[in-house]
């Protein structure tokens, strides 16, 4: 595990959630530290820039924080935040002439100008963003944040089976799109 | 290596590519510090006729906008002089001339004002209400100018069916409200509301809302119910239109870190056009903007 996730394990999301609300801010960081990945992940898969990826997650991070109270399932939170920071990505990606997106990265500027992934980890990455919202959000916490099966399963108040089937059928979906893509 | 185990370390490996600068969390919380508190909603709480809050805010709601829909054509008379009678006077022209309503239909903003324990204010998401009276009604609600929720109330029968999109992931939800009649029907809100005209009242003003003169009504509308035992209605009108410009009702909140909520209609239009499906529920093509 990494940062703080291990550190606060296996305090729910939702437990987490009810604490902020509660007037515990600083529980927000455990919020923060379990889902900046999966939040860099979304806005690189819109920015090519890393620091203004970095910016747009912390900006969705920020906004997570003042509509929490308007999240009705709050064991979605991970797929919620997605949303946020997806749409955080595209405005600044609407107004950066900086910033890239990924495909007018691939199809016209070639890999040169693919900014700090590969072509294919950036292929990978749009991948995974490809996934449905459940899939990919156990995909990231399984791989980029690297928590256990069972830790992901008490995190989001789903149980192992449901985590461990997704996982398995994520899995799937990408090697078989990355096989047709071969062929 | 196996495909699965090739896979897997290609996504651990991007996983590394995704980690956060290391004053990530420190400078989100920084962030977060300076932001206003967000705190849950009020609890939902029952009250002697067995309805909920949000269901007295429809209330509420229904009756505010009735009150509006009579006063934007009760009051465009040349006299000049309705505030300036008894409001007993008020009372008794609003009874009869609600009875012979024109105003079919009303589009207006509204949001939530919170005064917090220690002071500070904090507004709430921002609503488009669409409203066709003593029928149906949308209310559109927008979080920093994006649409984020619809809800719409159509009655069936004795019920009153809500209807709920969530912009974000196309969700949607359907309750069905018993005793229709007490939740939504405007008119007969506000009647209760006219008869209290006579027993209240202060007015304000001038002041300038949408760069209109208005003079301020309030209206208590503690006898309505004993439950409600602090809701106050204020009502402002533009001097020259004669037309409602702006509405507050102020509600006492039941959660220990909030002082006040007032709830703030303003931005009126009258019997708008309309498209045709504003009131069948579906999924958005196109999402709008506040």
């Amino acid at each position: 595990m990494t940062g703080l996730g291990s550190c606060v394990a296996l305090q729910s999301d939702q437990s987490v959630i009810e604490a902020v609300l509660g007037g515990d801010r600083e529980a927000f960081a455990i919020l923060v530290r379990r889902y900046s990945r999966l939040a860099i992940s979304v806005a690189a898969k819109v920015i090519q820039d890393r620091h203004a990826a970095e910016d747009a997650a912390q900006d969705a991070f920020v906004v997570a924080f003042q509509q929490l109270n308007s999240l009705r399932n709050r064991d979605a939170f991970a797929a919620w935040l997605c949303k946020i920071t997806h749409r955080r990505a595209l405005k600044i990606a609407a107004t950066g002439s900086h910033v890239l997106s990924l495909q007018e990265t691939v199809d016209v500027h070639g890999i040169e100008r693919m900014g700090y992934l590969d072509r294919e980890a950036q292929h990978l990455l749009h991948l995974v963003h490809e996934l449905p919202d459940h899939e990919c959000v156990v995909v990231i916490m399984r791989y980029f944040e690297n928590h256990s099966v069972s830790d992901i399963a008490e995190l989001t108040g789903q149980c192992v089976g449901t985590v461990t089937k997704k996982l398995s059928r994520a899995r799937k979906r990408l090697r078989t799109w990355i096989e047709r893509e071969k062929r | 290596m196996s495909d699965e185990l090739l896979l897997e370390d290609r996504l651990r490996e991007l996983g590394e590519a995704m980690s956060p600068d290391h004053s990530f969390a420190e400078v989100v919380m920084e962030r977060v510090e300076r932001q206003p508190a967000t705190v849950a909603e009020p609890p939902v709480r029952r009250t002697r006729f067995g309805t909920s809050i949000s269901a007295r805010r429809s209330v509420l709601l229904a009756s505010a906008l009735a009150a509006l829909m009579f006063l934007a054509w009760s009051i465009g008379g040349d006299d000049g002089h309705w505030w300036g009678g008894s409001h007993a006077a008020y009372a008794q022209e609003i009874s009869r001339v609600v009875e012979q309503a024109r105003v079919k239909g009303v589009v207006a903003r509204s949001r939530t004002q919170f005064v917090m324990q220690d002071g500070t204010r904090h507004v709430s998401s921002t609503v488009s209400n669409y409203f066709i009276r003593n029928d149906r009604y949308r209310l559109d609600i927008f979080d920093n100018g994006e649409l984020r929720e619809i809800q719409w109330y159509v009655p069936q029968g004795a019920e009153l069916v809500q209807t709920s999109l969530l912009v974000g992931d196309g969700s949607t939800k359907v309750d069905r409200h018993a005793n229709r009649r007490s939740d939504s029907d405007p008119i007969s809100q506000f009647l209760e509301v006219a008869k209290r005209f006579d027993q209240a009242q202060r007015k304000f003003g001038p002041e300038v809302f949408e760069g209109k003169r208005c003079i301020g009504f309030e209206i208590d509308a503690k006898p309505l119910d004993a439950d409600n035992d602090a809701a106050v209605y204020r009502i402002w009108v533009d001097v020259d239109s004669k037309r409602p410009v702006r509405l507050e009702i102020e509600l006492p909140a039941s959660t220990p870190q909030i002082l006040t909520m007032t709830l703030i209609f303003d931005q009126f239009e009258w019997n708008p056009r309309l498209p045709a499906d504003t009131f069948t529920p579906h999924l958005l093509s196109d999402v709008g903007k506040e």
